[in-house]
């Protein structure tokens, strides 16, 4: 077996005095795309930030191909290959699309490479190009997003991290953005995501994770995800297609037919 | 302790304060004095931070109360007891004056208003010799001069309520916005509390307490020049008290000021007391006492006492 | 008449570039750091008596000690910042503001003990020269010279921020923390960075100052002041609102100084009336976005 690029190991951590993530374990194989669900206040924001550094962790380890960082500075599990967009973007306001996109390059590893990143990210968001000496905080929230995950592939990222990318925004932008994250994912870069859209993001992950209340209630295949009933009744804003909801209405039929009208 | 007992303890300690000084030596007396009006000031400095309000030019309430009583005693004749009121009454007006033009801004704001007014007020009493003396100073009218006796039980006493005053309020409902308001004024809104009227009352009552500082010290020594009523000194170790005896609490400035006035009477006797060195001493003790011991002597006992929780280095803001 | 106005403009403009040179370290260092160093007015207060002794003890000419100033002011300040601020960064904001309060003490002590309050200056022979533009406007060279220097330093200061690597690290860095780490940007050493500059800054002023203004140990708390009020005029974390900000302030000082009757003396007292005036109609300043609420 190989080793996995991503381990989370028996994570504990919070805030200040309160524990907002317990027991949280999983992996993220090479090449793969993972997401983690929940509700609001599931803890997946507080694992993101975990795994980048943002916050320390209280007990347990992660470990990235093999090597223990736990306790290394987030600046630093840049430069390793972990690139975060974070949740609400986090675009520096006042400073150019282009300045911004610079920033992201800005680890010793992909400086030099700065010029070819630009070129890639441009491509994938030519909107990005048109904006490009726009002020950033001055762009709408698809825009903004693009930007944030633009940014993060600047830094030549081997696990691209993404946060909660379809938050406020139409579910036109929600399928561009989605679409790119694809595009990305196809390139061969690692990716873990973190959404509250369920089903845009079972539409592009193999595994995922189901978090709760802080700890990991399910996982699985996608496919099982999409099809399990957990997932399905817990989210708001999941938009059910026509067909699984045909199907969980003849599932319930079945099974109160099955076990005499008892309660699923 | 409860509500009568502590009644009690008040009522005694003032009746003591009015005992006591008779049967203290010149040297004890002079002691005593010095103790009550920096307790007074670091009570008054303590009250201030309490909420979130750092104050850099405390001693613009003290010279303040010092010049007041120079212009009342010298024009009108008035009783040392008497002239505590109107001085009161200016520093709680130069409080809320604070407070108001820093409005509901972060404490920083109030730190800087605080350290650009006592210094204006320092110029003025230089600029303006027919009202202040200017550089030369002013003698409190001598013949109204309460004598030594007198002077250490009014001050005591002063003391006493100065003591009592903050006991009371940390006990009062108000206490727990106060301390909210410490931590974050946007958030004490929620809690429906006006955190201006908060400030407002807060630097009223304190720049009053610290006033009464500069009135003992004025009708005590007799003399005062802007140099001295306004003396950065004053500023330093109201903050110093509190942070040896424990920020925030009410035993800690009293505590504090013992421990100011041990240090500074044994560097007199020991070091020859040249200009730079007091102060250089008193900013060396700001500077290590925050680094040590940010929680102060009671801070430290505190923490000896709690299990030690983990200490994670969380960024200030992770936006 | 005219000519009043137009020697108001032009000591009002000299003036000004100085003032933008004081002002902008404690600028910088508090959009990057959100500390402000009340320390700032001593430490220009070093880079005068730096530039003093160099002057008498080496016979080098304030200009040319000037950077060699700069420098050793930067590292001072980078020291001071890893063994003191450093270690109270996560603190609450009270800490900050004591300890640098208590640095400030300490420093003008120390002065005092050394150096007595004697006051001191430079006197480099361009700091008597003077010119006349017409008949009744003068210009003196030794703030020509200043204003040229200070000048000069901002400008680089604005254009290392715009075009360089680590200057939009900085501005990063003042924009959004975290996002900054994201970038793999080591935040606590661009703080360092920051502090670093800003004591740079203080010191060249400092040395610019020393030809301009007596030397003692005690000329910090003023500058203290006017570098505040500058600053909140022209909002804590905008660099150009300081620049608008310190030339509006010496413009008030210079046109109170030449029309009040003993102007001198009162337009110490601006600075102070200004920020009183700006934190009751307008405390985020004139570019900000700093002020509201704790």
């Amino acid at each position: 077996m190989t080793t996995a690029m991503l381990e989370l190991d028996t994570i504990r951590a919070g805030y200040n005095d309160a524990i907002a993530i317990e027991n949280i374990s999983l992996t993220v194989g090479q090449g793969e795309v993972v997401c983690l669900l929940g509700a609001n206040g599931a803890g997946k924001t507080t694992t993101m930030r975990v795994v980048t550094g943002l916050i320390p962790l209280l007990s347990g380890a992660i470990r990235y191909n093999g090597e223990d960082i736990s306790h290394m500075p987030a600046h630093e599990r840049v430069a390793a290959g972990i690139c975060l967009s974070p949740e609400g973007r986090q675009v520096f306001p006042d400073l150019t699309v282009m300045e911004n996109l610079s920033l992201g390059s800005f680890n010793r590893r992909a400086r030099p490479n700065r010029k070819q990143s630009l070129e890639r990210v441009l491509t994938l968001f030519p909107k990005l190009h048109e904006r490009r000496s726009q002020a950033a905080g001055l762009m709408s929230g698809g825009e903004q997003q693009m930007l944030a995950i633009g940014r993060a592939l600047m830094g030549e990222p081997k696990l691209l991290a993404l946060d909660e990318p379809s938050l406020g925004l139409s579910p036109k932008m929600v399928s561009t953005v989605f679409e790119s994250i694809q595009t990305i994912a196809k390139s061969g870069i690692t990716i873990l995501l973190v959404e509250q859209n369920t089903r845009a993001a079972l539409a592009i992950a193999q595994r995922g994770y189901v978090l709760s209340a802080g700890r990991v209630v399910h996982e699985g295949t996608a496919a099982d995800l999409a099809q399990s009933e957990m997932v399905q009744k817990a989210f708001v804003g999941a938009a059910f297609t026509k067909q699984s909801v045909r199907t969980s209405r003849r599932e319930r039929r079945l099974a109160q037919s099955n076990e005499g009208g008892a309660g699923a | 302790m409860n509500s009568t007992r502590v009644w009690i303890v008040f009522a005694a300690a003032i009746i003591a304060s009015f005992v006591v000084p008779h049967f203290l030596p010149p040297g004890l007396s002079d002691w005593v004095t010095r103790l009550s009006t920096l307790m007074l000031v670091a009570i008054s400095w303590n009250m201030m931070a309490n909420a979130g309000l750092i104050s850099l030019g405390h001693s613009g309430f003290w010279g303040l109360g010092a010049y007041s009583v120079a212009l009342l005693a010298n024009a009108f004749h008035m009783p040392f007891w008497l002239s505590l009121i109107p001085a009161m009454l200016l520093g709680a007006i130069f409080g809320a004056f604070l407070a108001y033009i820093t409005g509901r801004l972060r404490g920083l704001f109030f730190a800087i208003s605080t350290l650009a007014t006592s210094e204006a007020l320092r110029v003025v009493a230089l600029m303006v010799p027919k009202l202040t003396g200017g550089a030369e100073g002013v003698f409190v009218f001598d013949q109204i001069r309460p004598d030594r006796v007198t002077m250490t039980s009014f001050a005591l006493c002063l003391a006493v309520v100065a003591v009592a005053i903050s006991y009371f309020l940390s006990r009062s409902r108000y206490q727990y916005a106060l301390r909210a308001m410490r931590d974050s004024e946007s958030a004490v809104q929620m809690l429906g509390v006006n955190p201006a009227r908060f400030r407002i009352g807060v630097t009223t009552l304190s720049g009053a307490i610290a006033a009464c500082g500069g009135v003992i010290s004025a009708w005590y020594t007799g003399y005062l020049d802007p140099g001295s009523a306004f003396d950065l000194k004053v500023t330093i170790s109201a903050q110093i008290a509190p942070l040896f005896g424990g920020l925030y609490t009410v035993t800690g400035p009293v505590i504090g000021s013992f421990a100011i006035l041990a240090l500074s009477e044994l560097t007199r006797l020991y070091f020859n007391y040249s200009g730079g060195v007091g102060l250089l001493v008193y900013g060396c003790i700001l500077v290590f006492g925050v680094l040590l011991m940010p929680s102060g002597l009671v801070g430290l006992w505190k923490r000896r006492r709690k299990r030690a929780g983990p200490v994670a280095a969380i960024p200030a803001e992770v936006k | 008449m005219a000519s009043l106005i137009f020697q108001i403009m032009v000591d009002s403009l000299l003036l000004g570039g100085v003032y933008t040179l004081m002002a902008v370290g404690l600028s910088l260092a508090f959009g990057v750091t959100r500390i402000i160093n009340f320390a700032h007015g001593d430490v220009v207060m070093y880079g005068a008596y730096a530039a003093f002794f160099a002057f008498v003890g080496l016979n080098v000419d304030p200009l040319l000690s000037l950077v060699f100033v700069a420098v050793l002011g930067g590292i001072g300040g980078y020291l001071l910042f890893k063994l003191t601020l450093d270690r109270i960064l996560d603190a609450a904001s009270i800490n900050q503001v004591l300890l640098t309060f208590g640095l400030g003490l300490v420093l003008q002590n120390v002065a005092v003990i050394l150096w007595t309050g004697d006051e001191r200056s430079t006197t480099p022979s361009y700091a008597f020269d003077s010119w006349f533009i017409s008949d009744d406007v003068v210009v003196a060279k030794g703030r020509l010279i200043a204003f040229g220097l200070a000048i000069a330093f901002v400008v680089l200061l604005l254009a290392w921020l715009r075009w360089s690597e680590l200057g939009r690290a900085t501005r990063a860095v003042s924009q959004n923390r975290a996002a900054a780490s994201l970038m793999g940007i080591n935040v606590r050493a661009m703080y360092g960075l920051s502090f670093a500059l800003s004591t740079a800054f203080g010191t060249a002023t400092g040395a610019i100052m020393s030809f301009l203004l007596p030397i003692t140990p005690f000329m910090g708390f003023p500058i203290l002041v006017k570098a505040f009020a500058i600053i909140i005029l022209g909002g804590l974390d905008s660099i150009v609102g300081t620049v608008i900000g310190a030339f509006f302030l010496a413009t008030a000082e210079t046109t109170i100084a030449y029309v009040v009757p003993q102007g001198i003396g009162w337009a110490e007292g601006v600075a102070f009336f200004l920020l009183v005036m700006v934190l009751i109609a307008r405390p985020n300043g004139i570019l900000g976005t700093v002020g509201r609420d704790a």
